[in-house]
């Protein structure tokens, strides 16, 4: 079975037309071409569903970073809205260059193997250059680079050995962590180790989907689901006390759209899938602490836009108020302009620059030992813009043990 | 997560609550779920505008008195008016501090502020960008007015409040003309203005040479006028000093006009007061939403929320800020009203054909807009007739006030905020002295032994 998108979805009924969406529409700020979330969502849907001709190229420019529902004050679902009609207008018919950016799991599949090629090779101007006019992928932004060993293979190989923990948590690790920067996956390892508490893999893991979907991809996103919800149904029926996911925007998936968008039931599931930040923090006020030592930096905090829509900065936040000796300085709550895969394709670029723009310059500003932030996109986009590192909140974490 | 306090709903009432308590330092926390009230508001702050013959009242103090020895169960009455002075003064600090400063015309006097339609409404307090316009007299001071459009610009017309303006008796003897000014396509990025709403405009006006042709523009356009009126399309988050520049520039007294929503000046007011509970260490979960209360034994156990239901919030104060029918605070259901998050007990008594006037604007105040939660002197509420101990109520979310038809809106906001979050911090230091008293015993003894 395909995923269902033309079910009649009435939900934009409930906009009031007052515009406060676009008012906050990080896109709408920079690119005047793009009519804004009121129009392209809830306005637009009302005529798209009279008929095909009634969808509009514009759409093109959602980066879905959600802030238009954050902002809304009745509830509309914007981001989704635009999404969904994006796909069923069957204008946007995702290329190849789409397929390459969003089949993260399979890139790293290919990639890692022959990783300091891919590095090396990615990096070389004119590969660049010839990427960027065949495959549209930009040739400015710095792609992602892949790891000589995945964390699946670090795990079976060299990780402590996690038989010994009476409490066992199952980690969803995605593909950022497996295939290209697996730091933030031992620093669980080591921070939940501390709390004495044990790490499982689950048997197999595909990527959770969020790529897929804003390609267009929506069919394989669906069976990544299938599979995903799978695994975790038979992690949860074993030892494992919950799923846990280090990647905001794979949570956000996992749990808010396997249901509501690909029609993947796991609504009996979804309470024991965990964000690392509430997780933690729950442990934290049970008075399970792990021991720190002062970690003396300087960090400024970056807040991810799929983490503010689902109300979890605070979480993250009380996290790092608790690792003593960090200077926490936080940035303004914008989006920077990365969105996943938007930032890298060449008709999005500028855009997604000039999105940034405001928070790279805070960051300079600032001049923090690190950027902070929970989002593997985030980082990736700061990281290519401007010269700091961004660290994972629990690689600060596992600073402190 | 456990915090000291804890806020549903981040609007006005919300935000100023959020802020006085951090001041105090309490871990404070604010659950909004998507923009408040203040994206439609004017952005002035109405205290108390109206008597009971509809009249515009001089002195907002003496209106509050001379309604509550009517209406005593209204939440003015709660607070009392020493502490509302506080609240008032204290939201003027505040202001400052956001370099976002509002004033009132003269300390405890009411002032008009201008519609965009042309119309005079009074209010208490208002920002920098807004002319003070006096209530008492007959005379504006004013001789030549101008009220100025930027050509292609929809949500405005200059016309249409020229006329209403020249009708007023204030404005007689006044010359009120209108004009309409054409920038160069450069100055609006190529653009058509009359694509635009008001918070695109601002975008493309928020530039130094923007604000420099405009000021050119106006000079050649209207001549000489003591007062220059312009739809709030400057600028979103720092349109006073952009006005106050074009002002410096042009050589003209400019005031800006709220224009239809979204709101700048009320947008702007929320983005600074949002900046500031950042700043003083508030914790806003923004985009997620207060689903359910738990109420057990007299006080509210914890809060779920839509986006983190794994985690139940706790607190030892929780303040209910969640707003009227407009917000979803309150629900009207076909024969009763309820309180959305804890289904506390409100002042709905009558049947709904009661609930409205036949006649929906004919300045009649409805029954309906005067509904909502029933709270004891301290603001707080109750469930099944239970008083509910750790749980305040503030802002349109009460019952007994009459909002539109006083024009308190505002007031009732802050001065609620300030008083239940003043009342907390009281209760916190208390707690906190009997904790230190508790640990230091406790070393006593030990040290004893």
């Amino acid at each position: 079975m395909s995923v269902n998108l033309a079910l009649l979805d009435t939900s934009f009924d409930m906009c009031i037309k007052c515009t406060v969406c676009t008012t906050k529409c990080p896109v709408a700020e920079v690119q005047p071409d793009y009519p804004g979330p009121k129009q392209s969502g809830p306005d637009g849907e009302r005529w798209r569903i009279k008929g095909e001709g009634f969808y509009d190229e514009s759409l093109k420019y959602c980066t879905n970073c959600k802030r238009c529902e954050v902002a809304c004050p009745s509830g509309v679902e914007i981001g989704s809205i635009i999404q969904k009609a994006k796909v069923r207008s069957g204008r946007h018919k995702p290329k190849i260059r789409d397929y390459i950016l969003s089949h993260t799991d399979l890139m790293g599949a290919v990639a890692t193997p022959v990783a300091p090629v891919v590095n090396m090779v990615t990096k070389v101007k004119p590969v660049r250059k010839l990427m960027d006019k065949v495959l549209d992928i930009d040739e400015r932004p710095a792609l992602p680079t892949y790891s000589w060993q995945t964390f699946r293979q670090w795990f079976k190989k060299d990780a402590p050995d996690q038989t010994g923990f009476k409490r066992q948590i199952t980690f969803y690790h995605g593909c950022y962590i497996n295939s290209n920067d697996t730091t933030v996956g031992k620093d669980l390892v080591k921070v939940l180790n501390a709390m004495n508490i044990g790490v499982q893999l689950l048997k197999k893991e595909k990527c959770c989907g969020v790529p897929l979907i804003a390609n267009g991809f929506m069919d394989k996103a669906q069976s990544n689901a299938k599979l995903n919800t799978e695994q975790f149904r038979e992690a949860l029926e074993g030892d494992s006390e919950c799923v846990i996911s280090t990647s905001s925007s794979c949570s956000m998936t996992i749990r808010d759209e396997y249901h509501k968008l690909l029609e993947v039931d796991n609504r009996e599931l979804v309470d024991r899938i965990f964000f690392f930040n509430t997780f933690l923090v729950k442990e934290f006020e049970q008075g399970n602490l792990p021991e720190m030592k002062p970690v003396k930096i300087k960090i400024a905090y970056h807040s991810p836009c799929h983490l503010i829509r689902v109300g979890g900065i605070v979480f993250t936040l009380e996290i790092l108020r608790r690792i003593p000796g960090v200077e926490l300085h936080m940035l303004d709550q914008r989006c920077c302009g990365q969105a996943g895969t938007y930032g890298f394709k060449k008709e999005n670029y500028e855009t997604s620059q000039e999105i940034g723009a405001p928070i790279f310059d805070q960051i300079n500003k600032i001049n923090p030992d690190f950027v902070v932030t929970d989002c593997e996109a985030c980082k990736m986009q700061v990281e290519s813009s401007t010269d700091y590192k961004v660290l994972h909140p629990l690689s600060v974490l596992a600073r402190a043990l | 997560m456990k915090f000291d306090s804890l806020i549903i709903g981040g609007g006005l009432a919300g935000l100023v609550c959020g802020i006085r308590c951090a001041q105090a330092g309490l871990k404070t926390g604010i659950i909004s779920r998507g923009e408040s009230g203040l994206a439609f508001s004017s952005g002035t702050i109405d205290l108390m505008g109206t008597g009971q013959n509809r009249e515009s009242l001089i002195d907002p103090f003496k209106g509050i008195e001379w309604m509550l020895l009517k209406n005593p169960e209204h939440p003015y009455g709660k607070v009392g008016l020493d502490n509302i002075h506080q609240a008032m003064s204290w939201f003027q600090t505040l202001s400052r501090e956001i370099e976002l400063p509002y004033a009132p015309i003269a300390e405890g006097k009411n002032q008009h502020r201008i519609t965009a339609l042309g119309a005079l409404r009074p209010t208490y307090l208002s920002p920098a960008s807004m002319v003070h316009m006096p209530i008492e007299g007959k005379q504006t001071g004013f001789h030549r007015v101008a009220v100025v459009n930027i050509e292609g610009f929809r949500d405005f017309q200059p016309e249409l409040a020229r006329h209403n303006l020249r009708c007023l008796a204030e404005f007689q003897g006044v010359e009120v003309v209108s004009a309409t000014i054409k920038l160069p396509s450069e100055a609006l990025g190529n653009r058509d203005p009359g694509t635009m709403r008001s918070v695109e405009l601002s975008r493309q006006l928020d530039s130094d040479r923007a604000i420099s042709i405009l000021a050119e523009k106006l000079k050649a356009a209207i001549g000489h006028a003591d007062l220059v009126l312009l739809p709030s399309v400057l600028s979103l988050s720092n349109g006073s000093e952009r006005l106050a520049q074009l002002s410096e520039l042009s050589g003209y007294k400019i005031s800006e006009l709220a224009t239809l929503p979204p709101s700048l000046p009320g947008l702007r007011l929320s983005e600074r007061l949002q900046q500031r509970f950042h700043r003083l260490g508030g914790l806003m979960m923004s985009g997620d939403k207060a689903d359910k209360g738990i109420i057990e034994q007299g006080k509210v156990q914890s809060i779920s929320t839509h986006g983190n239901n794994q985690m139940a919030l706790i607190a030892d104060h929780i303040i209910l800020a969640s707003g009227s029918f407009m917000s979803g605070g309150l629900v009207a259901d076909r024969n009763r009203i309820r309180e959305s998050i804890f289904g506390l007990d409100v002042n709905t008594d009558s049947d709904r054909p009661q609930w409205a006037n036949q006649k929906f604007l004919n300045g009649k105040a409805h029954a309906f807009t005067g509904f909502g939660v029933v709270v004891d002197q301290y603001m707080r509420p109750r469930k099944d007739n239970e008083t509910v101990e750790n749980l305040y109520c503030i802002g349109s979310v009460l019952g007994h006030a009459q909002p539109v038809e006083e024009g308190s809106a505002g007031g009732i906001a802050i001065s609620t905020g300030w008083a239940a979050a003043e009342r907390i911090i009281q209760k916190a230091a208390i707690q906190q002295k009997t904790a230190v008293q508790k640990t230091s015993s406790q070393e006593e003894i030990h040290h004893v032994r």
